[in-house]
């Protein structure tokens, strides 16, 4: 489908759908609402999507590198449609180990101490959300940890505290579209609810007695005002075209329905420009949630700790549930780009940041965290990047760029008084690796290589690597589970390592089953070497 | 008794009001006797120079003053008996004045105060019974989606969730919605539920719900489906036949439409938006004005918002479409409903609301998993006692009890090995483990309700717990503390008080005395418990727990202050159970009038020992149950 003939699809193709009660059909692209195409710059909005439980490291981190020449990481498969819409930020975190609660305060606010101010979201909020119909929206998936509450919330008030987070789409749904004040067809559907309900009440005053007329009209008296409030409706509290028939979602089943409901109303309610602020978490940061969907029924926080709870099945467990993260990333920005805004995209008129708090789930690191922006932000971004800084960056200083990027006047934020460079395509300075060489010795079945390792793109071959070395096809690495557990294989994944292995071509691709020897090139021991 | 013979007993229950002449009398034997002693004794503090406890004697002026001022003559009553008032320091009435307040109230007011069911009012469905009452008419349950782990708090209820919470009423029941006028707000919040039940209805996967109505749909809904189910629906959403002009032009107006279904869906909005299924009563037939009974639809509701808090199942509407008013057949049907999983709802409605146990979860801990069981326990504990028409005093005297792995430590090692463990599933790191329920064996400090950990976790300290079990165990409302008393003083340097000595200092002041004197026995005896539950080891020779009731009874632990209650508190208790139960099921505060129906229903239950269930019964046929008094539009 050539996108210069999407834009084509008109608002009642869309309204046909939508009164069948068909989900809207991905890629389908519409007319702006009206308000957006005169002339004037269009409304940015700033999106946030939390993943709970940090990640994998050797799954995620993309290693080997440079800003316009990057190869994504396995997980990155489900959302690598939006590659030229992304923009990866890496060495972003802090030094040390985190808490879930300071990590999950840290992705907004900056820092764990930074207990006294709002979070970005909500400055960015007051900043540009002042005229919609609703300043900003929090949600959640996942029920709240009253013991751990400060694993529940990522939007803090400019007083600090907690803001209370919504999970049903439904009732989000309604919120932004079912207020009969708020549209010209449930206010008709209104007006005749309340005549028919008059009619009602006068039949029965005819025949009550006392207390009957007190109750009776105690009712009418509520009904009263809201008909006064009927009438003295602003013309300005419209939502303006806005179809009269969207569909309300349906009732969700499980979870992952549930997330697709609320991505699809978060991306309406985006477009309709009903809000311009949103974060939504798809658990809460030390998220326990049981993925049966997808047939998995340990918690997701047990299996987070992939080698404490190191068990049958768990790693792939865990990839699965962080593979559905993935595509539910995906699907928000496949949506955001389904709607026309402008001369663009919606997601072109967007900063969506997506990421965790802390980057390894089982050790808890705090450095290396998962950062994506995604969207141009109206022209706030350059994407199609993969930005690597040369030293660890405190969150507070992309906190602070974006905040600058939105005109929020702050000179500093959580501490931070310098704000990130690099995200318009401003220079910053690029992590650089100590060079090292890359080579293959092979005699007979014993075989000698230094190169770089990685996992397999197939996240489910969780014991499969591949070794890049210059100039040729990639080893393979099959391993049993005892020299994976006892090479701690995956801890060198994206670093360069020399082996002694045992192994033989199979076609063009020479395969690793046996190792006999693992040392790391530029680490002193295992697991020290920088990336 | 036949059916007609139970229609006259009722009515000559009933008796005939004269109010006007009655009410003459009354004031007359008030002026005569109770006056002069109110104004030689009481009227100082209470209606001449000051007006203390918010009792104003100046504001009685005639017999209807007399009979509507019943609380303060029982009250008054109460007073006199204990000599709590006047307080000590002031001047006392004598022994023969004393008698004569005392035969005043009994002889001239509650003899001459009759019995009557109370005056009809239309009420409100509070929000329980408007989500039970939308959930039976639609088929299901109207939630939150939320995914959830075991140890997160979440609010599944949709109408819990965005409505404002009910007020307790004049009754302290929630279901006493009369003098609570619906909001605008609220109005709204009905609009938006109503609306997202009927999509739901309406939605691929509540076909069939909608086809219960509707019969089978092959294609669309066809003009016939409509008919059906308006026909089906309105009954059921009015709890009695809609009456056919109602019928008709509801049907009229889906026939008119264009788009079948929306008007079908608009229709059922105007029923459910309407009085007559937000409120109840409005429909009631009667015959004319007065005292009368109630008609048999009236009469269904009434159970089903009393046993199930929600609107009758189709049994019931058949029952009451045949004519309820007889014993049997209303016996036959409170049976049948006790039965029912619906019942449930006496205990996390009525005893949630009756002993407060809803607060327990909001003072304990913050780990739900570990808190469960604390809040639980009560609760499955209550609904024993109602499933299994229990006696009503094993409220406190009881060896079954219902508790978790968690919930060892509370116990005796001969109990705790009673309560099994439960294995963890592989990778659930935090779990509930199911209440089992268990019969003590040594754990004799531990029976009955008011020493279960969540009991006494909620209330903290002597004087709450007192108070406590004073107002919902006793049935004795206290007025509040005055607003100017001074904190219990420290100790000061090197005295070594306990906080009971400290206290007594504190509340050695007879205006002080007068309520604590029948609270602290309570509250002290349960010292032995702190306020995380736990029993202190040995506590007997460190603890001075014993104490003696205004009434004259001593006790040296709290198991002595517990068989008082049993023996000679023993009708105090099950007068307050019997007020409570008849109280919340009437949804109303009770009256003087109500007077004699509590006093013979408590006879019975006092002599035959009986259970909950027979309560139930009991005030299923009572006279203020199954009569109203219908009065003239002004």
């Amino acid at each position: 489908m050539s996108r210069s003939k999407s834009w084509l699809i008109d608002r009642r193709t869309f309204l046909r759908g939508a009164a069948a009660a068909v989900p809207l059909p991905l890629l389908n692209i519409m007319s702006a609402p009206a308000a957006n195409l005169i002339g004037e710059k269009p409304p940015v909005r700033f999106m946030t999507l939390f993943k709970p439980n940090g990640v994998h490291p050797p799954s995620w981190n993309i290693n080997n590198g440079t800003e316009h020449d990057f190869r994504l990481a396995p997980m990155m498969g489900p959302f690598a449609q939006h590659k030229e819409d992304l923009l990866f930020l890496d060495n972003m975190g802090d030094f040390g180990f985190s808490s879930h609660s300071h990590s999950t305060r840290r992705f907004l606010a900056g820092h764990h101490t930074n207990t006294r101010t709002a979070s970005i979201d909500q400055m960015i909020a007051d900043k540009i959300g002042g005229d919609t119909a609703i300043r900003s929206l929090e949600l959640t998936t996942e029920g709240l940890f009253v013991n751990q509450i400060g694993c529940s919330y990522i939007s803090y008030d400019e007083k600090g505290q907690a803001i209370p987070r919504e999970s049903d789409p439904q009732l989000i749904f309604d919120r932004v579209f079912n207020n009969p004040l708020r549209r010209a067809g449930k206010r008709r559907e209104l007006q005749s609810l309340l005549d028919r309900i008059n009619d009602d009440a006068k039949s029965l005053a005819r025949r009550a007695g006392k207390e009957d007329r007190e109750t009776l009209d105690q009712y009418l008296t509520a009904i009263r005002e809201t008909e006064q409030r009927l009438e003295n409706m602003k013309p300005g509290q419209e939502l303006k075209n806005v179809p009269d028939n969207l569909e309300r979602p349906g009732r969700s089943v499980n979870m992952d329905e549930q997330v697709n409901a609320m991505i699809d109303t978060i991306a309406l309610a985006l477009w309709t420009d009903s809000t311009r602020c949103i974060s939504y978490m798809l658990g809460n940061s030390n998220s326990r949630m049981v993925f049966d969907f997808l047939g998995i029924h340990k918690q997701h926080h047990y299996l987070s700790h992939f080698f404490r709870n190191n068990g049958k099945g768990n790693l792939e467990a865990l990839l699965r549930i962080t593979e559905w993260h993935m595509q539910k990333f995906d699907r928000l920005l496949t949506k955001m780009k389904s709607y026309r805004d402008h001369h663009g995209t919606l997601l072109d008129n967007s900063v969506v940041l997506f990421g965790s708090g802390m980057g390894h789930s089982d050790n808890h690191t705090a450095t290396r965290i998962p950062i994506v922006l995604a969207g141009k932000g109206g022209g706030m971004l350059k994407t199609g990047r993969y930005v690597r800084y040369a030293e660890n960056q405190q969150l507070s200083r992309l906190h602070l760029a974006l905040l600058n990027k939105f005109g929020v006047d702050a000179g500093s934020f959580a501490g931070n008084k310098s704000a990130l460079p690099g995200l318009d395509g401003s220079d910053f300075e690029p992590y650089k690796e100590r060079p090292f060489e890359s080579w293959v010795k092979q005699e007979g079945k014993a075989i000698d290589i230094q190169g770089r390792l990685r996992m397999s793109d197939k996240l489910e071959e969780t014991r499969v690597f591949f070794i890049d070395v210059t100039g040729r096809p990639p080893i393979r690495m099959e391993l049993g589970f005892g020299d994976f557990h006892r090479h701690n294989v995956a801890y060198h994944v994206g670093t360069a390592i020399t082996i002694k292995a045992e192994g033989q071509g199979v076609g063009e691709t020479l395969v690793i089953r046996k190792i006999k020897e693992l040392k790391s090139v530029l680490g002193k021991k295992p697991g020290d070497a920088p990336g | 008794m036949s059916p007609s013979t139970f229609l006259i007993f009722t009515l000559t229950c009933l008796g005939v009001m004269a109010a006007g002449a009655s009410e003459r009398a009354l004031y007359a034997g008030f002026d005569k006797t109770l006056k002069p002693v109110l104004l030689k004794y009481c009227i100082d503090c209470h209606g001449g120079k000051k007006v203390k406890g918010k009792v104003d004697f100046t504001k009685i002026k005639s017999g209807k003053d007399v009979a509507d001022a019943f609380e303060l003559w029982e009250k008054v009553s109460e007073v006199i008996r204990h000599q709590d008032m006047p307080p000590e320091d002031e001047m006392q009435p004598t022994e023969a004045q004393r008698g004569l307040i005392q035969k005043w109230y009994e002889k001239d007011f509650i003899a001459r105060v009759e019995a009557r069911p109370g005056v009809f009012k239309p009420r409100r469905l509070s929000a329980v019974e408007f989500e039970n009452t939308l959930a039976s008419l639609l088929g299901f349950k109207m939630v939150v989606t939320v995914a959830h782990a075991e140890e997160s708090e979440i609010e599944s209820s949709l109408i819990e969730k965005i409505f404002p919470p009910d007020p307790p009423g004049g009754s302290r029941f929630k279901n006493d919605t009369r003098n609570t006028p619906l909001s605008p707000v609220q109005w709204e919040k009905y609009g938006q539920v109503v609306d997202a039940g009927i999509a739901e209805l309406f939605s691929q996967s509540r076909r069939q719900q909608l086809e219960a109505y509707t019969g089978p749909i092959r294609d669309t809904l066809e003009i016939d489906h409509a008919t059906r189910l308006l026909k089906r629906f309105l009954p059921r959403a009015y709890r009695r036949p809609a009456g056919e002009p109602v019928l008709a032009e509801a049907v009229k107006n889906v026939h008119a439409a264009k788009d079948i279904q929306q008007a079908l869906r608009f229709e059922m909005k105007v029923a459910l938006m309407s009085p007559k299924f937000l409120y109840r009563g409005f429909l009631m037939q009667t015959q004319e004005y007065g005292p009368q009974a109630v008609d048999s639809y009236e009469l269904a509701e009434r159970l089903s918002y009393f046993i199930w808090a929600d609107m009758p199942d189709a049994l019931l509407m058949k029952a009451a479409a045949g004519g309820l008013q007889t014993k049997e057949r209303i016996h036959e049907q409170v049976t049948r409903m006790l039965a029912s999983p619906k019942a449930r709802m006496l205990t996390d409605v009525f005893a949630k609301e009756w002993l407060t146990l809803g607060e327990i979860n909001k003072v304990i801990g913050r780990n739900p998993v570990h808190k469960k069981g604390i809040t639980d326990q009560p609760l499955e504990f209550m609904h024993y006692l109602f499933s299994e028409n229990r006696p009503l005093l094993e409220l406190i005297d009881s060896r079954v009890t219902y508790a978790n792995p968690q919930m060892r430590r509370f116990y005796e090692r001969q109990d705790q090995s009673k309560i099994k463990n439960v294995a963890r599933a592989s990778g659930v790191e935090r779990a509930y483990v199911p209440l089992q329920r268990i019969t003590l064996e040594d754990s004799r400090q531990r029976g009955g309700i008011l020493t279960m950990p969540g009991i006494l976790m909620m209330n903290k300290g002597p004087v709450t717990r007192g108070h406590w079990m004073l107002e919902r165990i006793m049935g004795v409302h206290l007025p509040d503390p005055p607003d100017d008393i001074k904190p219990v003083p420290n100790n000061k340097n090197g005295q070594k008080l306990s906080f009971r000595e400290r206290f007594a200092v504190h509340r050695d002041n007879a205006s002080c005395a007068v309520c604590h004197d029948r609270i602290d026995p309570l509250g002290f005896a349960l010292d032995a418990y702190k306020s995380n539950g736990d029993l202190i080891a040995n506590s007997q020779d460190s603890i001075d727990t014993s104490g003696q009731l205004p009434s004259g009874e001593s006790f040296k632990d709290f198991p002595g202050l517990k068989k008082v209650l049993i023996t000679s508190q023993r009708r105090v208790i099950i007068r307050n159970i019997v007020e409570r139960m008849l109280s919340y099921g009437m949804a109303r505060k009770l009256t003087v009038y109500d007077r004699s129906t509590i006093e013979r229903i408590t006879d019975e239950m006092e002599q035959a020992n009986g259970g909950y269930g027979d309560l139930i019964r009991m005030i299923s046929l009572s006279m203020p149950f199954t009569m109203t008094i219908k009065q003239k539009a002004s």
